[in-house]
């Protein structure tokens, strides 16, 4: 098994005929953080959800660790940590309660981890969960995914409702588990500077489709800006810069006037280049 | 043991809400009935020469002096009665509160997506939350059972209340097994909506719906084995199952049957107990058309058929909770 996550051919539809997902084909790779990144409604919920077991496909299949999760949940969920979009704890229970309430579901949770990781967080384990701040909330939610010790993390837009710091602090934990624990993570965010630092690997989610899949590292070198009237390599879409300039976002090439595309411009593009050919998916 | 000890305690933090409002009103319903049943017992005993349920009218049996006693007696009795008689309700309801938020809250409030993936199996979370509440309704109404059945007895000094159908289905075990019911349609119906109210609301309907069925079906059940009541007295202590027409030839038809064969919908009822098609034939003793009969099962078969009734119902909230396993299953947690 090379891949911690797949998908074949995956669509979904929801029942008032959307769909949220138009046959996608998709590994993610063993290790690492892998962001998906997408506007809202691209489909990047829905996606995390089918692993998760919580939607099941229309058309196409997925695999965790090689499982399917809709056929054999419990096998799956033994792989998956999972941080949901909006951090949702029991109102009525402490910090130490949620660790108790892991422990019952899944005997081998780690509490001591969850307690040493949220100690060093100074996020106090006696104060009720509806006493806590949004950062600290999800602070609470990513410690029981990772308490799970789970070799695959799903993280469904964490970040959304937190402020820059929290973010920050989020995105440290994370990265901090994922290279001590050798686990893979996929992080959904519609926030690219936020992804930036902490992922290895980028998914661009539009309109149901997979746009791009590649390390960020290859993204970057492989991707630069011209003015659009300059592009000299294989363009992927124009797009308004900051001033309203007209920019193209195109595949190497070089010449002047030309520069090194950011992370930022390079979702951009090919978010654009959705709009103006919907058929559009590469690898970079 | 630490497990169940851990789920109750976490089960009874995230419904303390509902569990200490149906606390509050168990305890009060019981105070109130214990209360009544201590001043219907003194009254039994502080004047023993009153006979509360006999025929004289005129208290000739205790003189006058008994009746202020009987007075206040049958003014606590009937207020116990009524009291007594709409805690069919109780059971339904208290199950119906217990159940509904089991699943439809965590789905609501986005929990079940934390617990339904820190846990491998929903079947594990399922249980634990289900078994605390069926155990809390069960407490609950266990009380109200017990408190009933004493209220009950005192209210009828003399009689053995365990074989007889007074108040049948409104007090002792079928009240716990109408909160079984109850809490099976709360879980299920909060399953497959998702939302707490709009599952209450659908829950009070189909509570309704389901007690009318089991009502009809055991009706109908207990009709099949309904024996034929004293025709001069009344069957003290019987559950009625049925009545009709006995003609003079023996059959016996239902007053429906009788409706339909046009046999005089206005029958008059004679001195001798038969029944004639007018006033002029019932004086005169002539063309009887038959007498009435009533099908009674006798009191002695009191706790077979609260036994009977109440395993059908645990069974059906049984039922009712396996299919709202199967439903948080499949469900999507939000």
């Amino acid at each position: 098994m090379t891949a911690a996550l797949e998908t074949h051919q995956l669509a979904k539809r929801y029942r008032r005929g959307v769909w949220a997902l138009a046959g996608i084909d998709l590994e993610i790779p063993i290790g690492g953080i892998t962001a998906l990144v997408g506007p809202n409604a691209a489909g990047k919920s829905t996606l995390i959800k089918t692993w998760v077991g919580f939607e099941r496909p229309t058309r196409g299949s997925v695999r965790v660790a090689g499982v399917d999760p809709w056929r054999d949940r419990r096998a799956a969920l033994g792989h998956i940590g999972y941080v949901p979009q909006s951090p949702a704890l029991y109102d009525g229970l402490s910090v130490e309660d949620h660790l108790d309430l892991a422990v019952l579901l899944r005997p081998e949770f780690d509490r001591a981890a969850a307690r040493e990781r949220l100690d060093q967080l100074d996020i106090p384990r006696d104060a009720g969960a509806r006493n806590l701040s949004g950062g600290q909330q999800a602070q609470v939610a990513l410690a029981l995914a990772l308490g799970t010790r789970a070799d695959i993390l799903l993280l469904d837009e964490p970040l959304a409702s937190l402020d820059p710091l929290a973010r920050r602090e989020f995105l440290h934990v994370l990265t901090d588990a994922v290279r001590v624990g050798g686990a893979t993570a996929l992080l959904s965010s519609h926030i690219v500077t936020d992804v930036e630092q902490a992922c290895d690997g980028l998914v661009v989610l539009g309109v149901g489709r997979v746009l791009l899949q590649s390390s960020v590292k290859d993204a970057l070198s492989a991707h630069r800006i011209a003015p659009a009237d300059g592009a000299t390599g294989e363009v992927i879409a124009t797009f308004l810069g900051p001033a309203g300039e007209p920019l193209a976002l195109q595949h190497d090439g070089g010449g002047a006037g030309q520069r090194p595309a950011t992370l930022e411009e390079i979702v951009l593009g090919y978010l654009a280049s959705a709009r103006s050919s919907p058929n559009r998916e590469r690898a970079a | 043991m630490t497990g169940a000890l851990t789920w109750a305690r976490f089960s009874f933090r995230l419904q303390r809400l509902e569990i200490l409002i149906l606390s509050a009103a168990v305890l009060a319903a019981s105070a109130l009935m214990v209360w009544w049943a201590f001043e219907l017992v003194g009254l039994s005993e502080a004047y023993p020469e009153c006979d509360f349920f006999g025929n004289d009218s005129d208290f000739s049996g205790g003189g006058s002096a008994c009746q202020a006693p009987t007075e206040q007696f049958f003014g606590i009795r009937a207020s116990a009665e009524m009291l007594i008689s709409n805690v069919w309700l109780a059971g339904l309801v208290a199950g119906l509160v217990l159940g509904v938020p089991l699943v439809a809250r965590e789905v609501e409030g986005g929990t079940a997506q934390l617990a339904w993936t820190i846990g491998r199996s929903r079947v594990r979370w399922f249980v634990g939350r289900v078994a605390f509440a069926a155990l809390v309704a069960s407490l609950l109404l266990a009380v109200i059972a017990v408190v009933t059945e004493i209220l009950a007895s005192a209210a009828a000094p003399g009689f053995d209340m365990s074989r007889d159908f007074t108040l049948y289905g409104a007090r002792g075990p079928l009240v716990v097994a109408r909160g079984f019911l109850g809490l099976g349609v709360g879980v299920v119906v909060g399953a497959v909506l998702g939302r707490q109210l709009p599952a209450l609301l659908v829950g009070l309907i189909l509570i309704g719906l389901l007690y009318a069925a089991i009502a009809f079906g055991m009706g109908r059940w207990n009709e099949t084995e309904g024996i034929l009541g004293p025709r001069d007295q009344n069957a003290r202590g019987a559950l009625y199952v049925g009545a009709g027409l006995e003609l003079e030839t023996g059959e016996r038809i239902s007053w429906g049957d009788a409706r339909a064969r046009d046999l005089s919908p206005e029958m008059i009822e004679g001195i001798d107990g038969r029944m004639y098609a007018s006033q002029a034939d019932a004086e005169a003793g002539r063309n009887a058309i038959g007498r009435r009969y009533e099908l009674i099962i006798p009191g002695e078969r009191y706790p077979e058929i609260v036994a009977r009734e109440a395993a059908v119902t645990v069974g059906l909230g049984a039922v009712l909770l396996l299919t709202a396993l199967l439903v948080t299953q499949r469900r999507r947690p939000r």
